[in-house]
């Protein structure tokens, strides 16, 4: 299986990368999107498996690889191309660091409202893996900040959708099917991104709050308490019942002041460090954990969902406004978390599990039930990716619940 | 079993332009079998009958279909779905008939699947803030129905009154609220559609989130061409506490849209950002739409901004800061609801209003990045008065979202030729402003042969994967949104019959 690398230019390393299921031991380094593109025609014609590479923060989050011959680092596509202050939208090459675009959105005011999950996430594998934290609460998901993207196709040819503007139904939203694909469907090599004005007053509270239930009640959807921009409640690890409740408040003054005052009804809030959101968030996929999964059910049902995963042993973070559980600890018997995974679905949602013993991957699928999507996801790899090389195996549509057939 | 397309490489560069001639009489005992699929009454087949299907709310390039079917259950779409397929005829789904794009036309030789008995709130969850609705659910009555909880439902498109959500699903409608709001797909959760094979699926899920490729997100503002869909998901937002509306007077659009840009960046997020132009205001104001409005104005800027009641001075005062700024003459707040709708109206009947000027009325819907806005305007201007057309600009500042409408006569065949230049030169200049050719009117037949504006052969084609994907034989409205097959690029309008539109 061997890839004519070098008659294209193109720069390759010697690196070893392990991933569920394989691994590389080079990584190609394009300098440009005619590189890349030339580098997956080359492959896509030998039917070489390339495994993408953004800041590497997710590279665990996925079913074992099918067989890899090359990884591809998308670090030479970085840079802003494009940013207007005066628009609110931004252009940034795939490889460009999340953190690079927020630094200079936020010296004019503007805030990137994308939660990523490490320092190093860069822009093509946040919208790879579409990656939705605390903050889609205000925000919303990934897919909603993206107006349009460049991707290189599994045939190494360069294609765009969407475009600059806020508004635009001008053929298919493929940006849809990129987000989320986890780079099975196409290379995404840039995107449009569309800013949010950063609000003036900005402040992390936090409270000792016997569950979430009470400050769910008062913070159901952000029309009501405009300011919430993300909610974490954390149980108590000894079991007591306790937990501690974090929220994060943004706009005017009047506003933030408004919505605090309602949520001191509650519960007793006091001023938490600025960074407390973004420690709980790494917590929660910290490496030091067996398992580590994600639910996102209905947000009446988030207390049903969290009692099933305290019962299973594992520590348990809610992002309330969501409807998203986050469990993690050691691990349980495969039974009782595929059990986990059917309460998922059946409280409205799904279980993904964000970590997972890599020995466990040939029998349970890490991603979660997709309902209808998993009699047509197939056939939408096969058109756009017919030779199977975009990251083979690593997302592919499970069957219901999880268990693999 | 799906008939979702079976894996392959695409069809090859040598497919040939255009379709093979369809049928224009139904097969032999099809419509029979429609009629016991749906009863009756329920299989519109006469001539009579078919006559207000000719078109949606483009009149250009109408079709009369084979037959209306009014189904009322998905498993009855299903039904009509596979028996069409066994009769080799093409299907077309449509909701009310409002878009504007000829998304929902009837195709040479096809039936139209019309979802509009299909009308019910079949679940509201209040306490997670989402209805389950059947497709032919008007619009503006889902609102109407959940106002009591303290809910809406966002989207909210000029023809609400009568626009289904079925058809806002197909054509990722918008509406003024857009700025804050987003369009219809931030809104849909799942989907229940029957597939263009006859088989009934369930995409998404009511959180909204789904592992994987967005199935749900690539099928809103599909224009039908994946798929009917039969269920619908959405999720509904709390009633704010607050509502502000500003009307701004100026005395030219270029300084209002100027404002606009100033109130963007200071931070506020409006609900809404509208101007009307003078030409339209004078044509509200002599209609029954009349608001009151000063006639000598050349521009109004109206800003709804809602939230937070303890918000509203703040916001205020920054929205009466950007527009004092650029000089606007006066600048209201609505002291009550009567005179929040009384600012609303010189919008909301700006069409109404203009279809007094000209028996016709071409809207276009152009986007351009939002700092463009005043030179687009002068260049549309420009363009329409080389052309001798009557212009008036109603548009979404907020989002760049033009709606040059011209106002035209299609008898006189000179005229209608003008308005079709004017119109190419209009998206050339949006486009080359690094805009698009549509916001939220769709693609559907009108703009199809303007997307290689916006979009190479090579852009198309993975539109033409997912399209294979979900409709492999094309005969689930074909010949919509994108051109017909791939290096079919039909440039020339009047290929298209815009030159043989009937009186």
């Amino acid at each position: 299986m061997a890839v004519a690398l070098d008659s294209w230019g193109c720069a390759i390393r010697e690196e070893s990368i392990r991933v569920p299921g394989g691994g590389v031991e080079r990584v190609a380094v394009p300098a440009s999107v005619d590189e890349l593109a030339g580098l997956v025609a080359a492959a896509s014609a030998d039917g070489a498996g390339l495994l993408v590479l953004g800041g590497r923060t997710r590279l665990d989050l996925a079913n074992p690889a099918a067989p890899l011959a090359l990884g591809v680092s998308l670090e030479g596509l970085a840079g802003i191309d494009e940013f207007d202050p005066d628009e609110g939208v931004l252009h940034a090459g795939a490889g460009t660091p999340i953190q690079q675009v927020r630094d200079t959105v936020a010296r004019e005011g503007w805030e990137l409202p994308l939660d990523t999950p490490g320092a190093t996430s860069t822009v093509g594998g946040t919208i790879a893996s579409a990656v939705t934290g605390p903050r889609a609460h205000a925000f919303g998901p990934v897919k909603d900040a993206i107006l349009g993207l460049e991707v290189i196709g599994a045939e190494g040819v360069a294609t765009k959708c969407g475009g600059r503007v806020v508004k635009n139904v001008t053929g298919y939203d493929l940006a849809k099917l990129y987000c989320g694909s986890f780079g099975t469907l196409s290379i995404v090599t840039g995107a449009w991104l569309r800013l949010r004005p950063a609000p003036l007053d900005l402040r992390v509270f936090e409270a000792v709050c016997a569950s979430e239930q009470a400050t769910f009640e008062a913070l159901r959807a952000r029309g009501e308490r405009p300011s919430v921009r993300a909610a974490i409640w954390r149980e108590a690890p000894d079991g007591s019942g306790e937990g501690r409740m974090l929220l994060e408040l943004g706009g005017s003054e009047a506003g933030v002041e408004a919505d605090l005052a309602a949520f001191r009804e509650v519960a007793a809030f006091e001023d938490a460090d600025a960074g407390a959101i973004d420690h709980e968030r790494e917590q929660a996929v910290a490496v030091d954990h067996a398992i580590s999964i994600r639910a996102r059910v209905l947000g009446t049902n988030v207390r049903e969902f969290a009692s099933a995963a305290l019962a299973a042993g594992l520590v348990v973070a809610v992002e309330a406004g969501l409807g998203v559980v986050r469990a993690r600890g050691a691990l349980p018997a495969v039974e009782v978390l595929l059990a986990l995974r059917e309460t998922a679905v059946r409280l409205g949602g799904f279980a993904t599990f964000e970590r997972l013993p890599d020995a466990w991957r040939r029998e349970v699928d890490v991603f979660g039930d997709v309902d209808g999507a998993a009699a047509i996801l197939p056939a939408l790899a096969a058109r756009f990716d017919p030779n199977g090389i975009l990251n083979p195996g690593r997302f592919v549509a499970p069957g219901p619940c999880g268990r693999r057939g | 079993m799906s008939a979702i397309a079976s894996a392959g490489p695409p069809a090859s560069d040598e497919e040939s332009c255009g379709d093979a001639p369809r049928p224009t009489v139904a097969p032999p005992g099809f419509v029979e079998r429609l009629r016991r699929i749906v009863g009756d009454e329920n299989c519109l087949a006469r001539e009579g009958e078919l006559f207000a299907y000719e078109c949606d709310g483009l009149t250009l390039d109408p079709h009369r279909p084979l037959a209306v079917l009014l189904p009322a259950t998905t498993q009855e779409v299903a039904r009509i779905v596979r028996a069409c397929r066994e009769a080799d005829v093409h299907f077309v789904p449509r909701g009310a008939g409002t878009g504007l794009s000829g998304g929902a036309h009837a195709t040479p030789g096809s039936v139209l699947i019309e979802c509009s008995r299909m009308n019910r709130i079949l679940e509201v969850d209040e306490a997670n803030r989402l209805a389950v609705v059947q497709p032919g659910v008007v619009n503006a009555e889902l609102s109407t129905a959940i106002k009591h909880l303290g809910l809406f439902y966002a989207p909210d498109p000029s023809s609400q009154q009568a626009c289904t959500i079925g058809g806002n699903v197909a054509e990722n409608s918008g509406g003024p609220h857009t700025l804050k709001y987003g369009t219809t797909t931030n809104h849909v959760l799942a989907l229940e559609m029957v597939l263009p094979d006859g088989t009934v699926t369930r995409l998404g899920n009511r959180t909204g989130e789904c592992p994987g490729p967005d199935l749900v997100g690539a099928i809103v503002g599909s224009e039908g061409t994946l798929g009917i869909v039969t269920e619908i998901t959405v999720n509904l937002e709390p009633i704010p506490e607050a509502i502000e509306t500003l009307l701004g007077i100026f005395d030219d659009v270029v300084p209002a849209c100027r404002a606009v840009g100033r109130v963007i960046r200071s931070g506020v997020v409006p609900a809404a950002m509208e101007i009307v132009d003078k030409r339209t205001i004078e044509a509200v104001e002599a209609s029954v739409y009349a608001a009151g409005l000063p006639t000598s104005a050349g521009a109004v800027l109206i800003v709804e901004l809602d939230g937070s009641r303890v918000c509203m001075e703040g916001e205020i005062a920054a929205i009466r800061e950007a527009c004092e700024a650029e000089g606007c003459q006066t600048i209201q707040v609505a002291r009550d609801e009567a005179e929040r709708l009384d600012f609303w109206r010189a919008r909301k009947g700006a069409f109404g209003a203009m279809g007094r000027l000209a028996p016709d009325l071409y809207v276009h819907d152009a986007v351009v990045p939002r700092v463009k806005l005043p030179e687009i305007l002068a260049k549309v201007g420009e363009i329409c008065d080389r052309h001798r057309l009557k212009l008036a600009n109603v548009f979404h500042a907020g989002d760049g979202n033009l709606h040059p409408n011209i106002c035209f006569d299609r008898r006189d065949p000179d005229e209608l030729e003008r308005v079709i230049a004017a119109g190419e030169e209009i998206l050339t200049a949006c486009t080359e402003a690094g805009g698009v050719i549509t916001g939220e009117h769709g693609v559907g037949i009108e703009k199809r042969d303007y997307m290689h504006l916006v979009f190479g052969p090579h852009d198309l084609e993975p539109m033409y994967r997912l399209r294979e994907t979900f409709n492999p034989d094309g005969v689930c409205n074909p010949g919509k949104q994108i051109p017909t097959t791939r290096f079919c690029v039909e440039s020339n309008p009047k290929a298209r019959g815009y030159d043989e539109v009937p009186l």
